[in-house]
């Protein structure tokens, strides 16, 4: 396999896929790396070998992703599958794990386009058998063909509930529960925002009639929930939602879970870039122009990781971070400005409907009200009990907290703490989440076998290269 | 502003340390961090506490240290994490366990028993993840591993109990001496004064004392050390090989961590540290050609922390012979954690005009001016140390 | 526990999880091999209290879906395929 690559994209999602189709098609030397088994990404995973049960369910917005993953076979990148990215450098260096063995690349250019993630919320029984994220278990319907045993209920807020909801009716899936936790306030403080969303009625109305059908479909539908908790002893059994100090319980062998979509930040965080905290959706983006561009010259951010705006956005805007790169290389052709002007025109009609929807489903703004015996880092089992009294004793910076308490230290590397970590540590101190510094990220950012990293491919060290770690 | 006593520039556990033990003395003493104390070296290291094989110099530093190290909970309220691990290191052939056998009969010369000589079956047993070509060892019980951030948290917390005073994220940016003690400019806090003032500085302990008009040959350097994930039980004490860059231990948790003085990339400029794969990738391959279990292993996170190194790789202790009242504490060169108890309490009698436990002989500052040059082109070699005290 | 929303015909591959022997469809993860296939709820246990643990996120991101595969712990069930002749341990690591 070649070692030097015009542009090393990381991810195979709808903005990976449309950013190196693009790239190949103008004539750059591309390589795709994705750790799933095929082109997709999250939204459109398994794309190329669907169940005809499940395409019938999927519709119409899921076939989108054929027409992609076909222009990513044919346009001439080089596409990796099942291979884990690591490490990026500052200089464009890639390290990156496949079938157990480790080696390093290097780009002009590197676009990450690793996507999102769900909000991880921490609540009494989450780590039980059982409980899931809800979108997480649809991309697992897409790509493994299984539902979750009903009766099943789901939990929290914002647009990808709903949709679960209704892809599981479909296929006969017993959904006796809804506990929608979207604070009633939200629409006020969305509506601000309705006037350019009317300009995408279409969406809207999509939004709307999926809602109702929910609302039919499921056993009960609850709103204005303010906090749930699963119960069990080895799996849960049952699933309690509370709204006005008034407990409802019913059985379930499965809760679904899903508190909204932030960007996936470990290796723009890993390369030490600057990030900018939104406050309406309390998450950490990277800073880039509207190209995708980052402080650093070699690196870009394309898709959801930049940050969340869906999936044709992200497509729209892996090509934009093409052109961008193109030209930089001195590949563009004639049309190219033309073409990043008509996209730039598509992105912002895409958009429209963003703000909207971001203020309707920001998150509820009790997710730091944990428990105390609530364990917060799964991994490291670390309870809410044990941060506070570490904040209480004088620990005000996260790392520390981390060192002493081993929270965000386990195998995930903090991917499912680190969010609530500060969350929590901001309400101890009373001060506002984006004041407190996140937490490190290392590399390997991906974990790698000790024998593996003894035999990687590492390219020479560049001393006149500061690496980035 | 009232004048203290000390101020102690540098909130590691160097300056912790003199600082608790000082204040326990009933003098006013502060602490500032430009960052936070125990954010670098003393926060942030392999927490190994080692006598084994530890340079003759520093023997009589540790085993003060490691009867502190023992008793830690009665002396700062917290046990730090210390517990008892052991430190063996294993000879891979005849010529190496001659070493061993030699460096034992040296220590037990000089009065101390804890270096034990162990045969391949005791090896075996006490690790048989090591490989099986090695022939035997050599062993100190006593020795153990602490966790640095709860040691700084613990040490902050007495010396706050004492009436010791820290400020953190304040920088002191300029320091004058003058006929009655110092002012020290500092970021946040204006203008203090002080008695004394202590340069414990970790890192940028050089770059400090160049800004009282003293020079200190004191490096930044970068350390790192690869962590896997959780692993049934394969050993119990640290573990390193004779002759090679290694250590390797496993945590009460299970994890294991693994180092071996392999450097991280030093940004003074932002004062932080950037994984080198290159250095980690050796000492992979090291910890591969040793242990039987590397295939098992995952490596879960690697870190590195900014310590302060000097030509010889021995600690500065003592008094500036440039500035009157200002005195060095720095230049630990990565195996300053153990020792930073015992070093508190002798700089604490020092800066007191007391007689120490035990003396400073061979870490004054002085030494670097009469062999300055010869530093400069030809680093002294680390004979007693069996290039090992260098690795933590 | 999950189930299939189809019958799936083609069973081709032959794997074993906890020694047990399972013939499963080409091409599924692990995870859905010992959640879908295998009739387990959970796949290892955690670290500390040795709590029972099954994947949570599906996407690679929780490693909550670790397990032991071919001898080699820590793999994410969720990004690996099924292979002939595989054989998954529920990770039974705990802290001591
Ligand atoms: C990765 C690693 C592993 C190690 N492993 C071991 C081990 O296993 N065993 C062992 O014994 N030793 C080990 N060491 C070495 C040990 O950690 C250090 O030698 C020791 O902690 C040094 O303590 P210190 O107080 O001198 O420095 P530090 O802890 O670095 O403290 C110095 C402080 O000074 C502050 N400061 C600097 N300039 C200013 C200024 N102008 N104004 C205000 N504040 C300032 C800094 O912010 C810093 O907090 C290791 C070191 C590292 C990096
Ligand atoms: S289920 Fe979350 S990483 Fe596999």
């Amino acid at each position: 396999m070649k070692t030097k690559w015009e542009v090393i994209v990381v991810g195979a999602g709808p903005a990976g896929m449309a950013c190196a189709a693009s790239c190949a098609e103008q004539g750059m030397g591309v390589l795709v790396l994705d750790e799933q088994p095929s082109p997709g990404g999250q939204i459109y995973r398994n794309i190329e070998r669907q169940r005809d049960k499940v395409l019938a369910v999927l519709g119409q917005e899921y076939l989108r992703g054929a027409g992609l993953a076909t222009r990513l076979r044919i346009s001439g990148a080089e596409y990796k599958p099942l291979s884990k990215a690591w490490k990026v450098e500052s200089n464009g260096r890639v390290c990156f794990s496949e079938n157990g063995s480790s080696r390093e690349v290097q780009g002009k250019r590197v676009v990450l386009a690793i996507g999102a993630m769900e909000r991880p919320v921490p609540f009494s029984g989450w780590t039980l058998p059982g409980v899931a994220e809800a979108g997480g278990v649809d991309a697992f319907l897409k790509s493994d063909g299984l539902v979750p045993q009903g009766p099943v209920a789901i939990a929290g807020s914002g647009p990808i509930m709903l949709l679960v909801a209704g892809h599981l009716n479909k296929l006969g899936v017993e959904v006796n529960s809804f506990f929608d936790t979207t604070p009633s306030l939200s629409v006020l403080s969305a509506l601000p925002h309705l006037l350019p969303a009317l300009r995408r009625v279409d969406y809207l109305a999509k939004g709307v009639a999926m809602l109702m059908e929910t609302r039919k479909s499921v056993g009960q539908y609850k709103r204005g929930v303010s906090h749930y908790e699963a119960v069990g002893a080895e799996h849960v059994t049952a699933v309690v939602a509370h709204k006005h100090g008034k407990a409802t319980t019913v059985p379930a062998s499965t809760l679904l879970v899903h508190e909204g979509i932030i960007p996936r930040t470990e290796f723009t965080r890993q390369l030490r870039l600057a990030h900018k905290w939104d406050g309406v959706q309390r998450y950490w983006y990277p800073d880039i122009d509207e190209d995708g561009r980052t402080s650093l010259p070699a690196i870009f951010v394309a898709g959801d990781s930049g940050f969340v705006h869906g999936g044709v956005a992200a497509e729209l805007k892996g090509e934009i971070t093409a052109l961008a790169i193109a030209a930089e290389l001195g590949k563009g052709g004639a049309f190219n400005e033309k073409r990043q002007k008509s996209l730039r025109k598509q992105l912002a009609h895409e958009l429209l409907t963003r703000s909207f929807v971001d203020a309707m489903y920001s998150p509820r703004p009790n997710l730091s009200a944990v428990d105390d015996h609530v364990t917060v880092c799964r991994c490291e089992e670390v309870t809410a009990k044990t941060i506070r009294a570490l904040v209480s004793s004088g620990q005000t910076a996260p790392e520390q907290v981390k060192a002493v308490s081993r929270c965000g230290m386990g195998p995930c590397q903090g991917r499912m703490c680190s969010s609530s970590l500060i969350e929590i540590m901001a309400s101890e101190t009373g001060k506002n989440a984006q004041d407190l510094p996140p937490l490190n990220v290392r590399p390997p950012v991906r974990n790698i076998g000790l024998g593996e990293l003894a035999n990687a491919t590492l390219l020479p060290h560049n001393a006149a290269q500061k690496s980035s770690s | 502003m009232k004048k203290v006593d000390c101020i102690f520039i540098g909130g590691g556990l160097m300056g912790l340390a003199s600082a608790l033990f000082m204040a326990r003395d009933g003098k006013k003493v502060l602490v500032l961090d430009k960052d936070c104390t125990g954010k670098h070296a003393s926060g942030v290291n392999a927490g190994g506490v080692r006598s084994l094989k530890r340079d003759i110099a520093e023997l009589p530093y540790i085993h003060g240290a490691l009867a502190m190290w023992h008793n830690m909970e009665k002396i700062v309220g917290s046990d730090c994490g210390f517990y008892q691990t052991g430190y063996l290191i294993a000879a891979e052939d005849d010529q190496a366990m001659r070493e061993l056998e030699q460096r034992a009969a040296q220590t037990r010369e000089l009065g101390y028993d804890n270096e034990m000589l162990i045969g391949r079956d005791r090896l075996r047993e006490l690790a048989p993840i090591v490989r099986e070509h090695c022939v035997g060892g050599i062993m100190s019980v006593k020795d153990g591993h602490a966790s640095p951030a709860e040691t700084c948290r613990a040490f902050h917390a007495a010396l706050v109990g004492a009436g010791g005073v820290v400020h953190n994220h304040c920088e002191v940016v300029g320091i004058d001496p003058g006929e009655n003690g110092f002012c020290v400019h500092t970021t946040s806090q204006g203008k203090l004064y002080a008695e004394q003032v202590v340069n414990c500085a970790g890192a940028w302990a050089g770059k400090l004392a160049h800004m009282i008009g003293d020079t200190l040959p004191v490096e930044p350097v970068g350390a790192s050390v690869l962590v896997t994930a959780r692993m049934p039980r394969l050993l119990h004490p640290f573990v390193a090989v004779q002759g090679r860059k290694l250590w390797f231990n496993q945590a009460r948790n299970g994890t294991l961590l693994i180092c071996g003085g392999y450097l991280a990339d030093v940004d003074m400029e932002k004062g932080l540290t950037r994984m080198n794969f290159h250095e980690l990738q050796a000492c992979a391959k090291v910890a591969y050609d040793l242990f039987a279990v590397t295939d098992d292993i995952t490596i879960v996170r690697s870190w590195a922390g900014l310590d302060g190194e000097t030509p010889d790789h021995f600690p500065i202790i003592g008094y500036s012979n440039k500035v009157p009242g200002l005195f060095h504490v720095c230049g630990f060169s990565k195996h300053g954690f153990a020792l930073s108890p015992m070093v508190g309490q002798v700089v604490s009698a020092l800066l007191q005009g007391k007689k120490p436990e035990v003396g400073i002989a061979g870490f004054e500052v002085e030494r670097f001016d009469r062999v300055s040059d010869l530093v400069a082109s030809n680093p002294i070699p680390h004979e007693n140390c069996g290039n090992l005290s260098n690795y933590k | 526990m999950f189930i299939p929303v189809d019958q799936f015909e083609d069973r081709n591959v032959t794997i074993t999880i906890d020694k047990q022997e399972f013939q499963v469809p080409e091409g599924i993860s692990v995870a859905a091999a010992i959640l879908g296939h295998g009739g387990h709820a959970d796949c290892r246990c955690s670290f500390v209290h040795g709590e029972k643990r099954a994947p949570f996120c599906f996407i690679g991101v929780c490693h909550e879906c670790l397990v032991e595969i071919d001898g080699k712990p820590n793999q994410q069930a969720c990004l690996v395929l099924v292979r002939d002749g595989m054989h998954i341990v529920k990770q039974q690591v705990k802290e001591g």
